[in-house]
């Protein structure tokens, strides 16, 4: 029986603090090489008045454990709590702390660790208890490598849904990218709940001034301004006569229409997640590393519907199942008054990669790694386009092939590389992908193994 | 009494695409698929296709009605080099235009993927079919007389077909149908193309969309091989990029009968 026993890992001069370990893996289970069996909640402290290292994410700052080669676990009790104190911290984080025993193993006992860092978009939205719970604006995961380089290798999400899929994967917390990739690697993913995420609108975020930021946040202040002062006391329903002894009035309407401004806000006017640097806890301290290498964003969100505020030039985008459910009829009311709708051809979106491209490599010198357009679907049956009349220009396998065609064409001169989900989808059959979107786990797997490739192609560190 | 059985008659003008499956595919000499018959037998039963097929060197060569091809390669060549499946004096010639038929059949391959070569002195062009059979002394005189011409340019191509598809319909009164092509090799997946000539793959899309579009300008059929391939699964399907299993065969055959179906060719066969 070899005692695994905690990494090395390092914030001096802050103090890391850990809560219990949680375990993942049940005593006496066969686990397999850099498969988390664990993991704790960590914050760090002590540091005076200097501010604290990752101190945007101590709220989620999450540390997996896991051996560094196969072997069959058996679990240490009191380094597990239960309850409460699995989530909050407790204790010190102990480098060579012994945690749990492991049967049959070969190589180190120093167990391997992944960071899990989740920047909260409310800081006091607590979601604590799985991997990276509750809603963050970015999440990230990091870990370092096993042969002793230094160098993180950076890869940044931006995609839609069907990259999240491939890089947080079905558990949401990156484990599958941990499990292939020796590291020291990043990833980092800012999803698309806000804002999508076209090349327009990042060029434009990348190009923002402090003037057109200032612009833009006096624009929506303007907004919620009126919209508050629009309020009577019929605006809060949980007060009213008939809710005296019990409603089913709960939040506040104007909530949520405030509130998605004013985070869409909180994007336009936040670092490009293209410039941001990050930091991260390593064996020998906190590191600072530069912007990402690789950015990875999808075609998908290209024909995501665009508005550009009149007034002020700004442009967002959004998904149109977002319409209704999650943004609110005041919100529609504001995009019809102050935007206007931009139709983007496969022209432009070609314009606007091309220029997103040449600005990221001239920038940071990362590279775009976009994922195509599934085109074909089992049931988009079109054996004759003169059916289509004036919809022939917008028949989705029509823009789809197009626009994966341009795409494949921008590979040639500019700092671009595909991933190729239409003949990946159309080799495993599209019955994989209903949708066009949504993938199964076999596609999404697939789909994995091509950006690992493409990374490990482009020669990004730690992939 | 007996209903009277509906004969269909096609004229297939492709390679291995239409012919394999509207005739049938063998492999090895075992036949793999008996052809859109082995369809029809089951979906109408009193229809018949009589399938015509003549291969096609490529089709930005075929002549219109009265049109004489100016680049076909001079008699004493034809008969010089060998026969294969692409006749040397049949390249550039057609018999499509003399018989009746309901359906004609065209395809993209030939036009997105055959490369020909040119005479050096007096221009003519021809498809040397099968080149790795013929005679050591035919191989080196070809290459003596001949340069590599490469492959169609897509807007010749497209322009002839604007031109073919409307004579074809008014001389037959038949139906057009043309097969796309899957741009997929399997296990082969391309991230970047810098610093490449061209590839198949893009070039396929680029005539898949153009043909999309010549079909809503036009108004003919198209029989979308890319999306059959793709629903079923190129890896189950495909050999090459050009060859299907016996499955996707069948696929084809069947998509091609509901074109019919939609067509209204087969309306007089329903059961």
């Amino acid at each position: 029986m070899i005692p695994l026993v905690l990494p090395a890992l390092s914030a001096e001069p802050a103090r890391i603090r850990r809560s219990g370990l949680r375990w993942r893996r049940e005593s006496g289970a066969q686990v397999r090489a850099r498969e988390p069996i664990a993991v704790c909640y960590v914050r760090l402290s002590g540091v005076g008045d200097a501010p604290v290292p990752l101190a945007e994410e101590q709220n989620d700052l999450q540390v997996l454990l896991a051996p560094q080669a196969p072997c069959r676990i058996h679990r240490k009790a009191e380094v597990s709590e239960g309850g409460y104190r699995d989530l909050v911290d407790t204790g010190e984080w102990r480098p060579g702390e012994y945690v749990v025993d492991a049967e049959s193993l070969t190589g180190t006992a120093e167990l391997l660790p992944m960071i899990l860092a989740g920047r909260r978009g409310f800081e006091s939205g607590e979601g604590r208890g799985s991997l990276l719970a509750g809603w963050h604006e970015r999440v990230r995961a990091f870990w370092p490598g096993t042969d002793g380089a230094d160098r993180y290798g950076i890869v940044l999400s931006l995609g839609t849904c069907e990259q999240s899929a491939v890089f947080r994967g079905d558990d949401t917390a990156f484990l599958s990218w941990f499990a292939r990739a020796p590291g020291p690697a990043q990833l980092i993913s800012v999803s698309d709940e806000r804002c999508v995420h076209s090349s327009a609108v990042l060029l434009q975020h990348l190009r923002r001034t402090p003037a057109e930021a200032l612009a833009i946040t006096s624009a929506v202040h303007e907004w919620i301004g009126q919209r508050i002062s629009r309020c009577g006391p019929e605006s809060f329903p949980g007060f009213g006569a008939d809710a005296a002894h019990g409603t089913l009035h709960g939040r506040w309407p104007e909530a949520q229409e405030i509130s998605f401004a004013f985070h869409l806000l909180a994007e336009a006017v936040g670092t490009s997640p293209i410039l941001e640097r990050t930091e991260i806890l390593t064996a020998g301290g906190v590191a600072e590393l530069p912007p990402p290498e690789a950015i990875a964003l999808t075609l998908g969100s290209e024909l995501a519907h665009h508005f550009r505020h009149k007034r002020t030039g700004w442009l967002i985008a959004l998904h149109s199942f977002r319409f209704g459910p999650f943004i609110g009829p005041g919100v529609m009311d504001w995009l019809r008054r102050d935007f206007e709708p931009v139709k983007r051809t496969v022209a432009d979106m070609r314009r606007d990669l091309a220029a997103l491209a040449d600005e990221v490599q001239a920038r940071v010198g990362g590279t775009l790694v976009v994922q195509n357009l599934i085109a074909s679907r089992v049931t988009d049956r079109v054996a004759n386009y003169a059916w289509l009349g004036d919809a022939f220009d917008e028949c989705v396998a029509v823009v789809g092939n197009e626009a994966n065609l341009m795409l494949g064409e921008l590979t040639r001169a500019h700092a671009i590389v595909m991933i190729d989900s239409d003949a990946l989808a159309a080799e495993l059959g599209v019955e994989q992908v209903p949708d066009r979107f949504h993938a199964s786990g076999a596609l999404v797997e697939a789909q994995r193994a091509e950006v690992h490739r493409v990374l490990r192609a482009l020669r990004i560190p730690g992939f | 009494m007996r209903p009277s059985r509906r004969i269909v008659r096609i004229f297939a003008k492709g390679n291995v695409d239409v012919r394999d499956s509207l005739l049938w595919s063998k492999v090895g000499g075992v036949l793999q698929w008996n052809g859109i018959n082995e369809v029809l037998r089951t979906r109408h039963p009193h229809a018949l296709a009589r399938v015509r097929h003549e291969t096609c060197t490529r089709l930005d060569l075929i002549p219109l009605p009265g049109e004489t091809p100016l680049l076909a390669p001079p008699a004493e060549v034809a008969r010089r080099l060998p026969a294969k499946s692409h006749p040397i004096d049949r390249q550039q010639r057609t018999a499509m235009f003399d018989e009746p038929a309901d359906v004609v059949v065209l395809s993209l391959q030939s036009a997105a993927t055959n490369a020909l070569v040119r005479h050096r002195r007096d221009g003519w062009l021809l498809l040397p079919d099968e080149i790795e059979t013929w005679d050591p002394e035919l191989r080196a005189w070809l290459a003596q007389e001949c340069e590599y011409a490469g492959l169609a340019d897509i807007d010749v191509v497209f322009g002839r077909l604007r031109q073919l598809i409307p004579a074809i319909e008014e001389r037959t009164g038949a139906q057009v149908l043309v097969y796309n092509l899957n741009p997929l090799t399997p296990g082969e997946v391309t991230h970047c193309w810098s610093g490449a000539e061209d590839s198949i793959k893009l070039r396929v899309q680029r005539f898949n969309l153009r043909l999309a579009e010549l079909s809503a300008e036009l108004g003919f059929s198209i029989v979308d091989v890319d999306r059959v391939v793709a629903s079923a699964g190129a890896d189950h399907l495909k050999v090459d990029l050009f060859h299907l299993r016996a499955e996707g065969w069948r696929l084809l055959a069947e998509e091609v009968v509901r074109i019919l179906e939609e067509r209204g060719c087969l309306d007089a066969a329903a059961s």
